[in-house]
């Protein structure tokens, strides 16, 4: 899967000294493609989340267009668009993220049980135990996400976009909240899925990240530049 | 959420219980007198309890010569005459208030012997009473009135009014306790010989003939009595239950209003609060629609659930609570029977199910266009 953005920008109604609204992202272009992990740094509030957003065709951009493949996402219905983002987007969100009223287990389930096909309960069930496994968080998968530490809901949120064995991977900020051997554990889940030939987007502070990444992005008010 | 909807419904449902009750209570009372007309002492017709002594089994006397019924019955289109007899006591033996003594000639009644004979199918023999379903006595009981003893024959089937107070005797049995009540120094009685004396003739009337006509009629020909027309006492009562129903029901749609309007802000403070849920269903696939459904179905549960608890609270506070009623608003009061009963209980849930959805379609709506981005952004 190529994931492409064309001269995307989001803009932002607000009050400065010189108009009323900001651009979060201008006018950017990027292309990940499929086996490779890319990496985006950049300073707080540089519309890192913004631009991931618009990628994972959660954000409409203000202008540009966000191709999977050769499918413009921004095209498609609402309903397709769901559909699509389902079966090829795992998105590992920034914050907090998850069903304060399903288990563990079952919060990691659910993009599978979204648009289940029968008999599939059982597999599925299976897949999300060994993921909670290899992210050490196996015992938990009984427990209500509010009893979890950060760094646990983080891994729930890993193990949540792993599950569908989506194309695209979307990470924002996945080791913020990880100690240095959690830290290492989801940087290389990440970097064996790109392995494994998924495109994987990271973006990150973590300077130790970017050993993991084969491209090197840096933003800056809304703009990329290549390292 | 699910206590507002309850709060809801329980209004809704109790509101139209207490209404229904009214109405089936009234309807007993318009089925139960079967007189067109009463015929009544002149200067009874002056009291204004008059209505409630009639029909209601209040406690109050008056008395005029027995020669009225014969001279009634002769009008023409009179069908049917039978004297009743009121006396007003207090027994010893049962009741700290007074009672009110209703006899009749079971030869000629036609009004109270229908309803009597559900419970009591029997002759009425000298001395025997028929207790009303409120007096405390068991069959078989001696009761004392003006110092004569007589006797529990039966007791009768519940009408929701103070006939409920009412003790009921033949003529005979009755002529015996005023004859009694003289002794004792009534005053309405002293100057008459109890055996002349009626209270009042209950006519009925020819189909065909106009009851309005046959009362004009007696209180032209008739100078020391007074015909009332039953059909406009039943309405007098009528027209006070419709001010009272008018009450109740804009109480009850400001309490809908009220509570939708509530159910609205409570739902969009919980949907508020749930954002993030919702953003992370949008993020791994959920359509903007499937948000909306997940939201008016679950309203729609709270609603259900509501809307049942609000009808079984409803149900357990009111039910034990009818002769309170009764007693403050001074009407006849019995329950409705099982199926209008059901239609309400029905109607009350179905009501709270579909008021929750509405309440929610707000919050629906704004939650389909969330904006997900900005949430799973960070904390
Ligand atoms: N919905 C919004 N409305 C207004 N301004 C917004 C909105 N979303 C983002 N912004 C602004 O856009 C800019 C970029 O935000 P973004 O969240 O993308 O930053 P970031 O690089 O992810 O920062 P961080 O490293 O702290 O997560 C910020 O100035 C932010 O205030
Ligand atoms: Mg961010």
């Amino acid at each position: 899967m190529i994931l492409k953005a064309e001269g995307i920008s989001k803009r932002f109604l607000r009050n400065t000294s010189t108009s009323n609204f900001s651009y979060a992202v201008n006018k950017t272009d990027i292309i990940l493609s499929a086996g490779k992990l890319t990496a985006v740094i950049g300073k707080s509030g540089s519309g890192k989340s913004t631009f991931l957003s618009m990628l994972a065709g959660l954000l409409v951009p203000t202008e540009g267009k966000v191709f999977y493949d050769d499918k413009d996402i921004y095209a498609l219905k609402d309903k397709d668009l769901s559909k699509l983002r389902n079966k090829e987007v795992g998105i590992i969100p920034q914050g907090q993220a998850y069903l304060p009223s399903l288990t563990v287990l079952e919060n990691v389930m659910l993009p599978c049980r979204m648009y289940a096909s029968k008999g599939e309960e059982e597999k599925t069930r299976q897949k999300a135990l060994e993921l909670l496994e290899s992210l050490d968080i196996a015992t938990l998968a009984n427990v209500y996400p509010s009893e979890l530490s950060g760094g646990e809901c983080r891994r729930l949120s890993i193990a949540r976009a792993f599950i569908r064995e989506t194309g695209i991977i979307l990470a924002d900020e996945p080791t913020a909240d990880l100690d240095e051997e959690n830290t290492e554990i989801v940087l290389k889940a990440l970097r064996s899925a790109a392995d494994k030939n998924k495109t994987v987007l990271l973006v990150t502070h973590e300077k130790d990240a970017l050993t993991y990444a084969d491209d090197i992005y840096n933003m800056k008010s809304g703009t990329l530049s290549k390292q | 959420m699910v206590i507002i909807s309850a709060f809801l419904s329980f209004c809704v449902f109790g509101g139209s219980l207490i209404l229904s009750s009214l109405k089936s209570g009234l309807n007993s009372l318009q089925a139960r007198l079967g007189a067109d007309i009463v015929a009544v002492p002149d200067e009874a017709a002056k009291n204004k309890d008059l209505e409630a002594i009639l029909i209601q089994g209040k406690t109050g006397y008056f008395y005029m010569d027995r020669s009225n019924i014969d001279n009634i019955a002769k009008i023409e289109g009179v069908e049917a005459v039978s004297p009743q007899y009121f006396l007003a006591t207090v027994s010893e033996g049962c009741c700290s208030m007074p009672v009110q003594v209703i006899g009749f000639e079971p030869e000629t009644d036609f009004s109270v012997k229908p309803w009597i004979q559900k419970s009591y199918k029997n002759n009425i023999e000298l001395d025997d009473v028929l207790v009303g379903a409120n007096i405390n006595t068991q069959v078989g009981d001696d009761l004392m009135f003006y110092g004569h003893n007589c006797k529990v024959a039966a007791r009768l089937e519940t009408t929701g009014t103070e006939l409920d107070n009412a003790v009921y005797t033949n003529a005979d049995t009755i002529k015996v306790l005023m004859a009694a009540a003289k002794e004792k120094g009534i005053e309405l009685l002293a100057k008459n010989d109890p055996d002349t004396l009626i209270s009042s003739v209950l006519i009925k009337v020819k189909e065909g003939h106009d009851p309005q006509k046959i009362a004009g009629e007696i209180n032209v020909h008739y100078k020391n009595v007074s015909a009332v027309q039953t059909q406009s006492m039943i309405s007098g009562i009528a027209k006070s239950l419709g001010g009272i129903s008018e009450v109740v029901q804009i109480l009850m749609w400001v309490v809908r209003i009220l509570s939708l309007g509530i159910m609205i802000a409570a739902f969009a403070m919980i949907t508020n609060e749930r954002k993030q849920e919702f953003a992370v269903l949008r993020a791994i696939g959920a359509t903007r629609g499937k948000l909306a459904g997940i939201i008016l179905s679950e309203s729609f549960i709270t609603g259900l659930l509501g809307g049942v608890l609000g009808v079984a609270l409803a149900c357990l506070l009111i039910l034990p609570f009818g002769g309170v009623i009764e007693q403050k608003t001074s009407l006849p009061y019995l329950l409705p029977n099982i199926g209008s009963a059901a239609l309400a209980v029905l109607t009350a849930i179905a009501t709270s199910a579909v008021a929750g959805p509405v309440a929610a379609v707000f919050s629906a709506v704004k939650i389909s266009k969330i904006d997900t981005s900005l949430i799973l952004r960070s904390n």
